[in-house]
């Protein structure tokens, strides 16, 4: 094969590994469910590469275990949890914790457990990070803790992206 | 000696004694006096293209540095007058753009150098793109991947293009890339960085390879330094909590690690291959010695770095260092008779010795209330290394040895009679007394040391 060849295909390789990235999460927001879920608590760092931004907890970054269905077992860190959620009003709240990915129509999000504790689990989701423009994070901090809620699109493999935080 | 090259293959030193020599040749009229300018000319404009092709270097890779980290922070400040879509657009056409102008400045133009940085702004902008994608999408899953994904995205540039630069650049990633991840460690959980520490040995291994291959001194230092977060993560992967382990045997790796890599330095200096890294690693080697001995002859420091419990993997570490610097300076040595060798064989005295006084060390950290004692015996082997240095830079034509001996026995003078002396007089008086004793000892430390300079670049006093 010519240099210029394997030069254009070295190119290729890195353009079509950041159109992949944005494709699949594209994707992923287009054909994903929207639901609505709780933010008890918001906080502003910023990150040197990707700029400021909102560390979102959500409601169901922790998980009482005691009041939740689940079999996940041994509680180990960095184990894939599937959280079956279940619509209350606006708000979407989780039903069901599990192991394996749940079938049918329910709507459901994949997880990590963080930690465990007796009684409760915490589980991150990948949408815990919220970019904002700069210096508007301590704004957006506000907007969360008053409306205490963040629009979240949920393909049908489990994978959240977020989508806004509501005005109102 | 590995001496400072120019990109014609003279040394500055050569060059200037080639001058000199050329003049002479026509003082003694073995040439004409036309011929010997002809000649002094080509080398003199030969230096001065060097010179000129050097800077251009600098500026490009800085230009490209520059640029990078600009657009870097443009994309990192988020402003939302540009839609999601219209940032990711800009990054990708951007990155074809800056690909193809590289290409085309290198190799088609011939502005070799330039198009290089421009290639290099490329594999920037790459990376740029990925934490734009993670910004664009709000995606907080596992932060370091995206700094892997940045060195591997990379590489294929970098095996076609055998770019220096972006050597150094994949070294750096791969560093920040484990940093990355130990920051990411939570809950004290190190068990995910294991597996990563272990990924990286691969990754290492084919950058030491292109190190190895490329053959620039500066990528080999970057790349020392990167095997050395290696280390220190592998480290964290396997014994969790650093802090609660015993500094002093922690410290210890870091001072075998740096005797092997100094005996290494001295099988460079001997052998055909790369002996330009032969400098590189003697200078962080005798930096890492002469920084653990001059900390340790602190009680205070000794006593600090005992507490701590011990854990038998971090002795084993040491063990390996010691083994490989060892087994190193033996096979140097046990090749003598070789003419190549002889000026590393003295200086491999100093690591063997250095090796023996590493165990008693780990021994020392080991004991309870050894700290005292281990003060004590620092400052004499400190004394020790310091006359070593000197006596081989000197005997073996190494100025570097004789100047690295002088500055620490500058360094630990200044310090003992800081030590010893502040609370004995009046304060007044020990700055006069101090300041004497500079002056006298500065003058005759100069004239020492030039005499000691004299010899070792004539070549040594054997």
């Amino acid at each position: 094969m010519k240099f210029p060849v394997k030069f254009a295909l070295a190119v290729l390789l890195q353009v079509a590994c950041l159109t992949g990235m944005i494709g699949y999460k594209y994707i992923s927001l287009i054909t994903g469910t929207v639901v609505m879920l709780e933010v008890p608590r918001p906080k502003d760092p910023r990150s040197l590469f990707s700029g400021d931004y909102v560390i979102i907890y959500y409601a169901i970054n922790n998980i009482d275990l005691k009041s939740i269905e689940n079999d996940i077992g041994q509680c180990d860190y960095d184990k894939t949890v599937y959280v079956t959620l279940e619509q209350h009003g606006e708000i979407w709240a989780p039903a069901r914790v599990s192991n394996n990915k749940p079938g049918g129509q329910a709507i459901f999000i994949k997880g990590k457990i963080d930690s465990c504790s007796d009684n409760s689990a915490s589980i991150s989701y990948g949408i815990e990070n919220y970019f904002v423009p700069e210096n508007t994070g301590m704004a957006m901090e506000d907007q969360l803790r008053s409306v205490r809620k963040a629009r979240v699109s949920i393909d049908a493999a489990g994978q959240g992206t977020i989508v806004d935080i509501p005005e109102k | 000696m590995t001496e400072e090259k120019t990109t014609s293959g003279l040394s500055a030193a050569t060059l200037k004694w080639l001058l000199a020599e050329i003049q002479s040749w026509a003082v003694e009229g073995l040439i004409a006096q036309e011929a010997a300018d002809k000649l002094s000319e080509r080398y003199r404009s030969t230096q001065a293209a060097a010179g000129r092709a050097k800077l251009v270097y600098v500026f490009g890779i800085l230009a490209a540095l520059l640029l990078g980290t600009g657009v870097i922070l443009f994309f990192a400040s988020n402003w939302d007058y540009i839609p999601r879509y219209g940032k990711l657009s800009i990054v990708c056409v951007a990155l074809v753009a800056a690909y193809y102008g590289g290409y085309s400045l290198r190799y088609r133009m011939g502005y070799e150098i330039i198009g290089e940085a421009v290639i290099m702004l490329g594999t920037i902008l790459f990376g740029s793109g990925i934490f734009l994608v993670a910004q664009a999408f709000h995606i907080s899953a596992h932060f370091p991947n995206g700094a892997m994904l940045w060195m591997l995205g990379i590489v294929p540039i970098l095996l076609l293009t055998k770019s220096k630069p972006i050597l150094a650049e994949v070294t750096i990633i791969f560093g920040t890339w484990l940093c990355l991840e130990v920051a990411s460690v939570e809950f004290h959980n190190y068990s995910p960085l294991l597996s990563r520490a272990f990924i990286g040995i691969f990754f290492l291994g084919g950058i030491v390879f292109l190190i190895y291959r490329m053959g620039e001194r500066a990528n080999a230092f970057v790349g020392v330094l990167a095997f050395n977060v290696w280390l220190t993560v592998f480290l964290i992967a396997l014994i969790g909590d650093i802090d609660l382990v015993n500094g002093g045997h922690v410290l210890m790796i870091y001072f075998t690690q740096a005797i092997a890599l100094g005996a290494l330095g001295a099988l460079h200096r001997g052998g055909e291959k790369r002996p330009q890294f032969a400098g590189v690693y003697q200078y962080i080697s005798l930096a890492i010695i002469g920084a653990t001995l001059f900390t340790l002859t602190f009680p205070e420091a000794c006593e600090e770095l005992s507490s701590g419990s011990g854990v038998f993997i971090v002795p084993a570490f040491g063990f390996v260092f010691l083994l490989a610097a060892v087994l190193i300076s033996l096979k140097i040595l046990g090749g003598a008779g070789d003419e190549k060798n002889v000026s590393s064989n003295e200086e491999l005295y100093i690591y063997l010795a250095l090796s023996a006084f590493s165990v008693l060390l780990y021994l020392l950290f080991s004991a309870e209330g050894a700290y005292v004692f281990m003060g004590i015996a620092t400052n004499l082997a400190l004394f020790a290394f310091i006359i070593g240095l000197i006596m081989v830079g000197y005997r073996n034509g190494l100025p570097r040895l004789v100047n690295f001996g002088i500055f620490l026995f500058a360094l630990d003078f200044i310090t003992r009679y800081f030590d010893w002396c502040w609370d004995l007089m009046p304060e007044s008086l020990f700055f006069i007394a101090g300041g004497l004793i500079l002056l006298i000892g500065g003058i005759a430390l100069e004239k020492q040391r030039k005499k000691w300079l004299l010899k070792a670049k004539e070549g040594g006093a054997k």
